[in-house]
C-alpha cells in the first residue's frame, strides 16, 4: 500500500478519491444562506408584507443592475487575467 | 503657473486648494447646524435653512472636498510621478476635469442665493422631499451632473496611466500601494457615478418635465393628494442612489489606506508588512462594494430574499477593511518609529477608522440597523470613517507631500498643535453620536429632537459638541497660518526630507523622464515595492539596475525614451493603446449609465398597476425603420474601420448621413406624439420612453460630432492616426446599435 501526500497534508492511498467535506460544508452554508433566509430572518424587514409589486420590481432592478455590473466586472477580470498572462510572459522573455 | 494648465502637477495644486477651499466652506456650514443643535431657543435660523445647512454639508465634504482632494489633487500630483510617467495619459481631459469640478462646485454653492435657497433634501436628495423642493435642488443636480462626468475623465485618466505608462519593468506587483488604491478607486467612480447620473436625470425630468419616476400615485403632501401622473416609486431614488453612495465611501476612504501606507512605511524605517494581501484586499473590496448597496435601503421593505443576501455580502466586505488595517498596524511592529507630524496624523488614522468600522457592522444587519436607522448613532460611524479617519490621512499626505510640491517645510510646532487639537475636539463631536443615537436621537431634527422624551438629558452633550465645533475650527487656523507662513518662506527643504523610498522624491525623477539619458542616469533607491519585495526584483530582466542597498527600483535599462507614443500605438504587456483602453473604459461607464436605466424600467414596470401592451402606443413600424437605419449605419462605419483610406471618408459621409436621417426619423415620431397628447408626464411609460429614447439620441448626436472630427481631422494627423480614430468610432457605434436594439425590444415590442 503506497500512501500519497496530497499537499493538503492528507495521507491518501494511491488512487484514493479525496473525501473532501469542504465544498459540501461551503454548499450547505451558502444553501441556508440564500435557500432559508426568510425564515431565518422571520422578516424583520417587510413589515408584515412579504411580496407585492413593489418588492418584486425592486428584486427585478437588483437583479438587473447586478447583472449588468456582474458583466462589466467580469470583463475587467478578464482583461486583468490576459494582462497578468501578457506581463508574465514578457518577464520570462527578457530574463536572459 | 498657467490657470488653463494641462501638467499633472499643475491640475493637482488646483484640485488640492480648491478642494481645501471647500473643506473649510462645509465645515463652516455644519458648525451653525451644531450651534442650532445646542441652543434651539436661540432663533439662530428657520428649519427650512437648517435643512440646507445639513444637505449642503454632506453635499460639499463628500462630493466637493474630501474625494477631489484625494483622487484629484493627490492622485494627479502623484500617480505620474510615483510611477515615472510624463503626465497623465489624457492631460486635456485632465485639464477639463478640474474645471467642470470647479463648475460645479459653483452652480451647487451658488444656489445658497437663489431663491428659496440651496438644496434642503439632504445629501441623499430623497424624493418626494426633493421633487417639491426649491430651485436650489435643480442647481444640486446640475452640479451633480457636471461633476460625474467631471469624476469619470479623472477616474478614466488615472487608469489608463496607471495601466498605460508605467516606466517598464515596473509591473503590477511592483505599484506602490497608493497606487493601487488610486487604480481600484479610480474604477470605483468609473462605474459607480453612472447609474446615479442616469438618477440625476430622471430627477431632473420629474422636477421640469412633470414625470413621476419617484412619486407613486395618491401621494399626499399637506393632507392634499398632489396632481402628478403617479406610478414611480422613491425606492427607484434609493436604489440608484446608494449603487453610487455605497462605492463612494469605498473612494473615500481607500486613497488614504494609501496614503497612509505610505506615510507609516516611510515613518517606521521598514517595507510595509504584506504587500500581496493588501492588493488583493484592495481589489476584492472593490469588486465587492459593488454587491452591497441595499443594505442602505433596509427600512423600504425589500423583502428578507434580498435584505438576507445583502446582509451577507456586508459582512464578507468587512474583511478586506481588516486585512489591510491589520497589515498596516503589524507593520509598526519591529519599525524605528519617527513621531513626525504626518506620522501622528497617520498612526491616529488607524483607530479612527477602527472605531468607524467596527460601529459599522450592526448598520449592515437588517435587525440592528432598523432602530439605528437615521439615528446619530450612523452619523457617528460615518464620520468617524470620513473625519478623523479620511481626513486624518489626507492631513497627513498634505504634511508628508508639502516639501515635495513647494520645496519648503511646513512647521512642526503648529503642525503638532494641529494633530492634536484635531483629534481631541473631533472625538469630542463623534463620540456622544454613538450615546445619541443608540437613545434614538434622529439626525434631522431642527431643535435635536428637544419635544421628544428620549432626548432630554442629551442637552449637556449637544452643548459640548457645538463649544468642540468651534474649536476645531480655530484649531484649523494652525494649519492655515502654518501653511501661509510656510509658502512666504524661502525654499529650504531638502529634496527628500523623510528619507522616503517611493520614486516621487526621487531627483532622478527629471532625468527619468529625459530622452537620451541611460540607465545609469536612473535612480538608485526608490520604488516601495521594491523595498517590500526585493524577490520580486529578481530575474525580470532588469539588469542594469544594480541593487544598491536596502532597495532599488526595478527598471528595465531598455527603458523606451519615446514617452509620448501614439494614443492609438499599443503598449506590449497590456496589448492595448492608450486610445482604445479609454475608449473601453468609457464604454464601461456607458454601460452602467444604460443598465441603470433600465434597471429603472425594470423596478417601475413590475411594479406598476397598469402597463400599456405592446404596440399600443408607439409605432413599431417607425421604431422597426430607426433600428434598419442604425444598423446599416453600424455595418458601413465598421467597414470604413477595415476599408481603404480612399474609401474611409465616402463611408464616413454616408455614416453621417444615416445618422442624420436616424434623429429625423426620430423627430418625426416624437412630433406625432406629442400632437397626440402623449408628453412625458402622460405616463410612467412615456416618461420611460422619452427618457430613455432622448439619452440615446444624444448618444447619436454625439456620434455624429465624431464622425464630423474624425473626417475633419483626417488630413492634419495622417492614415494611422485616422485608422485608430474610425476603428473606436466604429465601436461606439455597434454600443449605440445595442442600446437601441435593447431599447427596441423593451419599449416597442414586449
Amino acid at each position: 500500500m503506497t500512501l500519497k501526500n496530497d499537499l493538503r497534508g492528507r495521507f491518501l492511498i494511491a488512487g484514493e478519491k479525496p473525501n473532501d467535506l469542504r465544498g459540501r460544508l461551503v454548499g450547505m452554508v451558502l444553501a441556508g444562506i440564500f435557500g432559508a433566509t426568510g425564515t431565518a430572518l422571520a422578516c424583520p424587514v417587510c413589515f408584515q408584507v412579504e411580496e407585492n409589486a413593489t418588492t418584486d420590481g425592486v428584486q427585478v432592478a437588483v437583479l438587473v443592475l447586478m447583472g449588468v455590473t456582474t458583466v462589466v466586472l467580469g470583463a475587467f477580470a478578464r482583461f486583468i487575467v490576459l494582462f497578468a498572462k501578457r506581463e508574465g510572459k514578457g518577464r520570462v522573455e527578457d530574463t536572459p | 503657473m498657467r490657470i488653463f494648465s494641462t501638467d499633472h502637477k499643475v491640475v493637482g495644486v488646483q484640485y488640492a486648494l480648491t478642494s481645501l477651499s471647500f473643506l473649510l466652506g462645509g465645515f463652516l456650514l455644519i458648525v451653525f447646524v451644531r450651534w442650532q443643535l445646542a441652543w434651539p431657543e436661540a432663533d439662530l435660523m428657520l428649519p427650512e435653512f437648517y435643512n440646507q445647512l445639513g444637505a449642503m454639508h454632506g453635499t460639499v465634504m463628500v462630493f466637493l472636498a474630501v474625494v477631489p482632494l484625494a483622487v484629484g489633487g493627490f492622485g494627479n500630483y502623484l500617480v505620474p510621478l510615483m510611477i515615472g510617467a510624463p503626465d497623465m495619459a489624457f492631460p486635456r481631459l485632465n485639464m477639463w476635469s478640474y474645471w467642470l469640478y470647479l463648475a460645479a462646485g459653483l452652480v451647487m454653492l451658488g444656489s445658497f442665493f437663489m431663491p428659496g435657497g440651496a438644496a434642503s433634501s439632504g445629501w441623499t436628495a430623497y424624493p418626494p422631499l426633493s421633487i417639491f423642493a426649491t430651485s436650489g435642488q435643480t442647481a444640486w443636480l446640475v452640479g451633480m451632473f457636471l461633476l460625474i462626468v467631471s469624476s469619470l475623465f479623472g477616474a478614466l485618466n488615472i487608469i489608463v496611466t496607471i495601466l498605460q505608462l508605467r516606466a517598464p519593468g515596473l509591473t503590477m506587483m511592483k505599484l506602490p500601494f497608493f497606487i493601487w488604491s488610486q487604480l481600484v478607486t479610480a474604477f470605483l467612480l468609473l462605474l459607480a457615478f453612472p447609474p446615479l447620473q442616469a438618477a440625476a436625470v430622471l430627477q431632473l425630468m420629474d422636477r421640469l418635465a412633470g414625470t413621476s419616476f419617484f412619486l407613486p400615485s395618491g401621494l399626499v403632501v399637506s393632507g392634499r393628494i398632489v396632481e402628478v401622473s403617479g406610478g414611480g416609486s422613491p425606492i427607484l431614488w434609493q436604489h440608484l442612489f446608494w449603487f453610487l453612495a455605497h462605492p463612494e465611501v469605498y473612494v473615500l476612504i481607500l486613497p488614504a489606506f494609501g496614503i497612509v501606507g505610505e506615510v507609516i512605511a516611510t515613518s517606521t524605517r521598514k517595507p510595509l508588512w504584506g504587500y500581496r494581501s493588501r492588493v488583493g484586499a484592495v481589489v476584492f473590496m472593490g469588486f465587492m462594494s459593488f454587491l452591497v448597496w441595499a443594505h442602505h435601503m433596509f427600512l423600504t421593505g425589500m423583502g428578507p430574499t434580498m435584505s438576507g443576501f445583502f446582509q451577507v455580502t456586508t459582512m464578507i466586505i468587512s474583511v478586506p477593511s481588516v486585512i489591510i488595517l491589520s497589515s498596516l498596524v503589524l507593520s509598526l511592529h519591529g519599525g524605528s518609529i519617527r513621531f513626525t507630524v504626518p506620522a501622528l496624523f497617520a498612526l491616529a488614522f488607524l483607530p479612527m477608522f477602527a472605531i468607524g468600522g467596527l460601529t459599522g457592522l450592526p448598520l449592515g444587519l437588517a435587525a440592528s440597523d432598523i432602530p439605528l436607522h437615521d439615528t446619530y448613532y450612523v452619523i457617528g460611524h460615518f464620520h468617524y470613517i470620513v473625519a478623523p479617519g479620511t481626513l486624518f490621512a489626507l492631513f497627513a499626505g498634505i504634511y508628508h507631500w508639502f516639501p515635495r510640491v513647494t520645496g519648503r517645510m511646513l512647521n512642526e510646532r503648529l503642525g503638532r498643535w494641529h494633530f492634536w487639537g484635531s483629534l481631541v475636539t473631533m472625538n469630542i463631536i463623534f463620540m456622544p453620536m454613538f450615546a445619541q443615537g443608540l437613545a434614538g436621537l434622529n439626525r434631522r431634527l431642527f431643535d435635536g429632537g428637544r419635544t421628544y422624551s428620549h432626548s432630554a438629558g442629551f442637552e449637556f452633550s449637544y452643548e459640548l459638541q457645538a463649544w468642540a465645533a468651534a474649536a476645531l475650527g480655530l484649531v484649523q487656523l494652525f494649519f492655515i497660518v502654518n501653511l501661509v507662513l510656510t509658502l512666504r518662506k524661502a525654499k529650504t527643504a531638502p529634496a527628500n526630507p523623510w528619507q522616503a523610498t517611493t520614486l516621487e522624491w526621487g531627483t532622478g525623477v527629471e532625468l527619468w523622464n529625459t530622452p537620451g539619458r541611460s540607465a545609469n542616469d536612473l535612480p538608485q533607491s526608490f520604488g516601495e515595492a521594491a523595498l517590500m519585495d526585493q524577490r520580486g526584483t529578481q530575474g525580470d530582466g532588469c539588469r542594469s539596475v544594480e541593487n544598491s542597498g536596502a532597495a532599488s527600483v526595478p527598471i528595465c535599462p531598455e527603458f523606451s525614451t519615446d514617452r509620448h507614443p501614439s494614443p492609438y500605438v499599443s503598449r506590449q504587456d497590456t496589448g492595448v493603446s492608450n486610445g482604445a483602453m479609454g475608449f473601453w473604459l468609457f464604454i464601461a461607464s456607458e454601460v452602467m449609465l444604460f443598465g441603470a436605466l433600465f434597471s429603472s424600467y425594470a423596478l417601475l414596470r413590475v411594479a406598476a398597476t397598469d402597463w400599456p401592451a405592446a404596440g399600443s402606443v408607439l409605432d413599431t413600424q417607425l421604431g422597426l425603420t430607426n433600428t434598419a437605419v442604425l444598423m446599416l449605419l453600424t455595418v458601413v462605419v465598421w467597414g470604413a474601420s477595415r476599408g481603404r483610406p480612399d474609401a474611409t471618408r465616402r463611408r464616413l459621409l454616408m455614416t453621417s448621413a444615416l445618422a442624420t436621417l436616424f434623429l429625423l426619423n426620430k423627430g418625426l415620431e416624437y412630433r406625432a406624439e406629442l400632437q397626440a397628447g402623449l408628453v412625458p408626464a402622460t405616463s410612467t411609460f412615456m416618461a420611460m420612453y422619452y427618457t430613455l429614447t432622448g439619452i440615446h439620441a444624444a448618444h447619436v448626436i454625439g456620434g455624429l460630432f465624431a464622425n464630423i472630427w474624425v473626417m475633419a481631422g483626417a488630413k492634419s494627423v495622417g492614415d494611422a492616426m485616422t485608422a485608430g480614430r474610425i476603428a473606436v468610432l466604429a465601436r461606439y457605434w455597434v454600443f449605440v446599435d445595442l442600446v437601441w436594439i435593447a431599447m427596441f425590444l423593451g419599449l416597442y415590442l414586449l
